[in-house]
């Protein structure tokens, strides 16, 4: 299975090591580095899992069996959090492309989630606003 | 014709006809982009007052708004739910890489784009009635679309610039930029602006955006000459009070290079300091409230914060009652940028 990213809901981008999301429609942000920025990097050029497993065995010189769970288990929670969708009819590109740069060992692809905007959003700019004032609100709304 | 693209149709002829008849109008520049506001209102406010001044040979976005509910002005009915504007205020079902549809809940406001052929639409209830923090930083989703086509960030955060450098300023809510930044600027600094910017991540500028400021009572209370500027001093307890900068309260400088990022949050220890931070910290402090105030930002909005918290050098800035040492921290490193 190859997947793709859909550009109206969700921007992205990758500046060296890091990788920096956007879901524009929930407002939620992700960012992660190292090899979730190089697996983010594959899935965006319509690699499938067997093709990240193989370029990222290659890359990290680890085998494609040990890292293979770990990318299952990232691929499945970028599908969770729509970030990806399955691109069943998508064609395998010529090739891949990361940026070359110096890899630590491997470790699972693992990324950090934000989702504290909708809740600043949703408040009133006049009643609900602390002393920052929008969007951000009093300390007894936050949780 | 698909209904989003009929609903574009419909809701630029209703524009056009009204700004056929009178309106208010200006043309101002923001870095590469010219822009004509256009309102068909019997009273704009004090909206255009918020606008920059700076000229523009050729506005090439057209930002066109007016208000009432009465026949002929108000919009045609919306072919959407009542909550396909959640949860960020975007209508996805009728926007795509060619047109947007939008509803700020905070302003009641209907903002509809046509992003290929660079014009907007904005109807309000009645802006003569915003709330004084509506009309210090007005059409701010569809300015933000219009600078994006130019390659330019609009961010929520403060800037302020001295000796031909600026440092923008960006934090979690109470941390101090717009204090900081008003500090500043009473000091001898450029002022650019306290709450929302734009920025230029590929050539390291900064641009005024609304030559306002907003102030809190704590503000006012360690910065008390800004008292006699502030037009609402009669909501304070309520809201914000605002002030329309003219030539001559503050130097408004309406571009300036980026020479650094700075992160303000009050010191626990009461004593002013300046230490390096992280990209890390710039973008988490710079993006959620950037996303959030403008309804999830752009297809460039992650490239532009990268690229800034990358490319420009982070401080940490405490802040302490003593803002003439915060001011000085603040010129040191602005001073040592790149």
């Amino acid at each position: 299975m190859r997947y793709d990213i859909d550009a109206q809901r969700v921007t992205h981008e990758r500046l060296n090591e890091e990788v920096l999301i956007i879901n524009v429609v929930s407002g939620a942000y992700y960012s992660g580095s190292g090899s979730f920025a190089d697996l983010w990097s594959l899935l965006a050029q319509g690699a499938s899992t067997e093709d990240a497993a193989a370029h990222l065995s290659e890359t990290f010189g680890e085998s494609a069996e040990t890292i293979l769970p770990g990318i299952r288990d990232s691929i499945g929670h970028l599908l969770a959090k729509g970030l990806i969708r399955e691109a069943p009819d998508r064609e395998a590109p010529d090739g891949w492309s990361l940026p070359d740069l110096p890899r630590a060992e491997w470790q699972a692809p693992s990324f950090a989630e934000y989702t504290d905007m909708w809740d600043l959003i949703q408040l009133d700019p006049i009643h609900e606003v602390g002393e920052a004032g929008w969007p951000f609100a009093p300390p007894e709304h936050r949780t | 014709m698909t209904a989003p693209a009929a609903f574009l149709a419909a809701i630029g002829a209703q524009a056009d006809a009204l700004a056929a008849g009178p309106c208010f109008r200006h043309d101002f520049g923001i870095g590469s982009a010219g822009i004509r506001v256009t309102i068909a209102a019997r009273d704009a406010g004090q909206v255009i007052e918020a606008l920059p001044e700076t000229a523009t040979d050729a506005p090439d976005w057209q930002l066109t708004a007016w208000d009432g509910n009465e026949p002929g002005r108000l919009p045609p009915p919306r072919p959407w739910g009542d909550t396909a504007h959640e949860p960020l205020g975007i209508v996805t079902a009728f926007s795509d890489e060619t047109q947007r549809c939008a509803y700020d809940l905070h302003t009641q406001s209907l903002i509809v784009a046509d992003l290929a052929g660079r014009r907007a639409c904005t109807w309000y209830p009645q802006i003569a009635t915003l709330p004084a923090w509506a009309k210090a930083s007005p059409f701010r989703i569809p300015l933000s679309w219009a600078l994006a086509d130019r390659g330019l960030q609009m961010v929520h955060g403060a800037a302020v610039s001295w000796g031909g450098g600026a440092a923008l300023l960006c934090g979690d809510g109470g941390s101090g930029k717009s204090t900081t930044a008003l500090a500043a600027a009473l000091a001898g600094f450029g002022y650019v602006g306290d709450d929302y910017c734009a920025v230029d991540s590929a050539a390291l500028r900064v641009h005024m955006v609304y030559r306002t400021a907003k102030v809190l009572p704590s503000t006012l209370r360690l910065l008390p000459a800004l008292g006699r500027w502030i037009v609402n001093p009669d909501r304070m307890a309520e809201e914000k009070g605002v002030i329309f900068l003219k030539p001559g309260q503050l130097d408004l400088v309406a571009s300036a290079p980026l020479r650094c990022l700075i992160l303000p949050s009050v010191a626990d220890d009461g004593v002013a300091g300046l230490v390096r931070a992280t990209p890390a910290e710039a973008i988490h402090a710079l993006l959620p409230s950037t996303v959030g105030g403008l309804m999830g930002g752009t297809a460039g909005t992650p490239s532009h914060i990268l690229r800034l918290a990358r490319r420009l050098p982070v401080y940490r800035l405490r802040l302490a009652p003593d803002l003439a040492r915060v001011v000085a921290l603040l010129r040191d490193a602005i001073g040592e940028g790149p």
